[in-house]
């Protein structure tokens, strides 16, 4: 699937890039879209028609940035594009992301294969609802 | 047969004896150069005095000064900061009771990336992983009963390292110290920050500038001062070997000197004001090789490509770090021993000074008590342990002298590779440099996973029962809007028409080619704030567009 890979902030950026080459290899199509704003990660995911939108948070609060993003998608009629979390999320900002309607959230720990494996059951979801459409 | 040939004799014969055992299996250091089973006199080059030579003299394989810690121990120096200046100070004050040597101050987001803690850009992040400065009020405060000429501080900054310069030297005026005796280190590095670290703001030419600018203006004005820290500690946290690490560090700072001595500023005058700054992880001799070589190599190319002759010049100093992606969030204290490792392998290594992180910090800012114990490893270090005791102790191991060379050989390949992609900058700007530190970031995590990369505790012997540790440092939410309304009152407070003129001054002498800090600290002197000064030269410059890497 194509998956829009984006951060909160350019430093501490080496599982970004961990995660992009993974996601590649295991056959997925990977966008970088850098650090950006939420409103700019909801124009480039339209833009680029990205099918997920891999976030890896850092420093920030989450849940304040994510439910920016999850509002700037709703505005952007992108509601259905799943959001996934990587980062550290303090046991508090779970369930507040699981509100939001987050897909999925990677803490550090995470292999790649459990990662690409997730990617894999997003894309698998969205051709079952995409043919179910279609019938 | 003479001594040398009866050695290799003696060493055939135990290779043979083995022959009948299990071979043993090859081995290399993480940086991929292989490592024999054993090493013995014939594996070491002779010329003690050119490759070796004592110490504090060229080319200063064994130590940069002549009494190493035998005359002053390294500087133990923790970075710390989080929250508003009053709560930094407060740790600061809190780590030198407890026997710290010099301050190091960590500054959030927006200080760094330029953006005042009122912008929107800087919400979620006003004093989060570092203090938040905003006018010269905020480091008055910083500093308050600390005095400049007593304490050396140094500030891990760069994009925004002038401004925070100028305002240092400010607080030392206000206190009545005279700016020719403070002294510290501003990182001050945008090269590395491009690739690895990414608090850039402005594109690569007017960033050159500014940081010759600091060079030149610390040449002349602040002989106690280093304006700059050339990092490599980015480079290898980001994923990189030691060898990448060392090798892009020195393109860095050939770069930086070409870059000075284009304005026709003479090698000599800047060259003993630059240093170094390394991570250290626990791959003990690995590390040591690193350093011995880098000084060796530093002093080489620095005399006879750049022509310096004053041995200040010649001298590679550096700091390091102990932790960051040697640290593991599974069984936390773990990170204890891995920081040890590595502390031990700076002394052994010859620093000059040392930040040993905290074992909470894999995913957390260190409380009181882990900063504590972080600051007693090195004080276990320099106090029990004996490393410190001789000069350059690991001097003379077959081992250990072998490896140095076959490290500096190693770094030598790595530079000329950068060569080939027309230097440090172009090697930047193309996304060069990225790709090979991503490269290697990736096959470490693929061999991690796979277990051939061995991490105690997370891929192997991991106890499944261990709970994963919380964070207990707590960010203050009140925090942003309490750092705004300071930040509201200096503007209402100060002399807005005395700013305006700073500003406009600044603008145009962003425009031309004179050196900015006169201009800069007139800035900070009218408590212009860090947005407003970074504001002025963004527009005058524009912003860095990073090169879209995969």
């Amino acid at each position: 699937m194509r998956v829009l890979l984006v951060q909160d902030s350019t430093g501490h950026s080496t599982g970004y890039h961990v995660v992009a080459r993974g996601l590649r290899d295991a056959g997925h199509e990977v966008i970088l879209g850098g650090a950006l704003l939420p409103r700019e990660i909801a124009r480039l995911a339209g833009e680029e028609g990205a099918e997920a939108i891999g976030y890896r948070i850092m420093d920030a609060a989450p849940a304040i940035l994510v439910g920016r993003l999850v509002a700037e998608l709703g505005r952007a009629g992108l509601a259905d594009v799943p959001v996934i979390v990587g980062g550290i999320v303090s046991d508090e900002d779970r369930p507040r992301l699981a509100a939001l309607g987050v897909a999925g959230v990677f803490q550090p720990g995470a292999t790649l294969e459990s990662i690409g494996a997730f990617f894999g059951g997003l894309a698998a979801a969205r051709e079952r609802r995409d043919a179910g459409s279609r019938r | 047969m003479d001594e040398r040939e009866r050695i290799e004799a003696a060493t055939a014969r135990w290779a043979q004896a083995l022959a009948g055992a299990k071979p043993l299996a090859p081995e290399a250091l993480p940086c991929g150069i292989p490592v024999e089973p054993l090493y013995t006199p014939a594996d070491v080059e002779g010329g003690y005095l050119e490759r070796l030579g004592v110490p504090g003299e060229y080319p200063f394989t064994r130590g940069v000064y002549p009494t190493m810690y035998r005359g002053r121990p390294w500087t133990i120096r923790q970075y710390a900061g989080f929250g508003t200046a009053e709560e930094s100070n407060r740790r600061y004050r809190y780590l030198l009771e407890h026997g710290q040597t010099g301050l190091s101050v960590a500054l959030d987001l927006p200080t760094q990336c330029g953006y005042d803690s009122d912008d929107p850009m800087a919400e979620a992040e006003v004093g989060r992983v570092g203090v938040a400065i905003d006018t010269l009020r905020d480091m008055e405060i910083l500093f308050d009963g600390l005095p400049l000429d007593r304490v050396s501080t140094s500030f891990t900054i760069n994009g925004t390292a002038a401004i925070l310069l100028a305002m240092y030297v400010a607080v030392a005026e206000a206190q009545g110290v005279a700016p020719a005796r403070i002294a510290g280190t501003i990182q001050n590095d945008i090269l590395k920050e491009y690739v690895a670290r990414g608090t850039w703001i402005f594109p690569v030419e007017p960033s050159l500038r500014l940081i010759a600018d600091t060079i030149e203006f610390c040449a002349e004005r602040l002989p106690r001062f280093n304006p700059i820290s050339i990092a490599g500690a980015h480079f290898r946290d980001a994923g990189g070997t030691a060898v990448q690490e060392a090798a892009y560090t020195l393109a860095d700072a050939f770069a930086y000197v070409e870059t000075v001595r284009a304005r026709g500023i003479e090698v000599d005058r800047f060259a003993p004001q630059l240093s170094f700054f390394f991570y250290t992880y626990t791959d003990v001799f690995e590390e040591v090789a690193k350093y011995r070589a880098m000084r060796r190599l530093w002093a080489r190319v620095m005399r006879d490509r750049f022509g310096a002759r004053r041995p200040e010049s010649l001298m590679f100093r550096f700091g390091n770090v102990c932790g960051g992606h040697s640290l593991t969030r599974e069984e936390p204290l773990n990170n204890i021993a891995r920081v040890t490792l590595g502390a031990l392998a700076s002394v052994l290594g010859g620093t000059q000074s040392m930040f040993t992180a905290a074992w909470d910090e894999a995913y957390a800012i260190p409380t009181e008590e882990s900063a504590r114990t972080a600051l007693r490893i090195q004080q276990i270090l320099l106090h029990e342990s004996g490393a410190a005791r001789t000069i350059d102790p690991l001097a003379g191991s077959y081992y250990v002298e072998a490896l140095t060379e076959r490290m500096e050989r190693a770094i030598e390949a790595e530079l000329l590779r950068v060569d080939a992609q027309g230097g440090m900058v172009r090697a930047v700007e193309t996304g060069w440099v990225q790709r090979e530190i991503h490269r290697e970031a990736y096959r470490q995590e693929r061999e991690r996973q796979a277990g051939t990369r061995v991490v105690v505790g997370v891929n192997r012997f991991r106890d499944k029962r261990a709970a994963p540790p919380v964070a207990m440092h707590r960010a203050d939410p009140a925090l942003a809007a309490r750092q705004a309304a300071r930040l509201d009152q200096v503007r209402r407070t100060r002399d807005g028409a005395r700013v305006a003129q700073a500003l406009a001054a600044l603008r145009e002498g962003a425009t031309g080619k004179d050196n900015l800090m006169p201009l800069l600290l007139d800035a900070v002197r009218a408590c212009a704030s860090v947005g407003e000064i970074a504001g002025v030269l963004r527009e005058v410059w524009g912003v860095f567009r990073e090169p879209a890497v995969v």
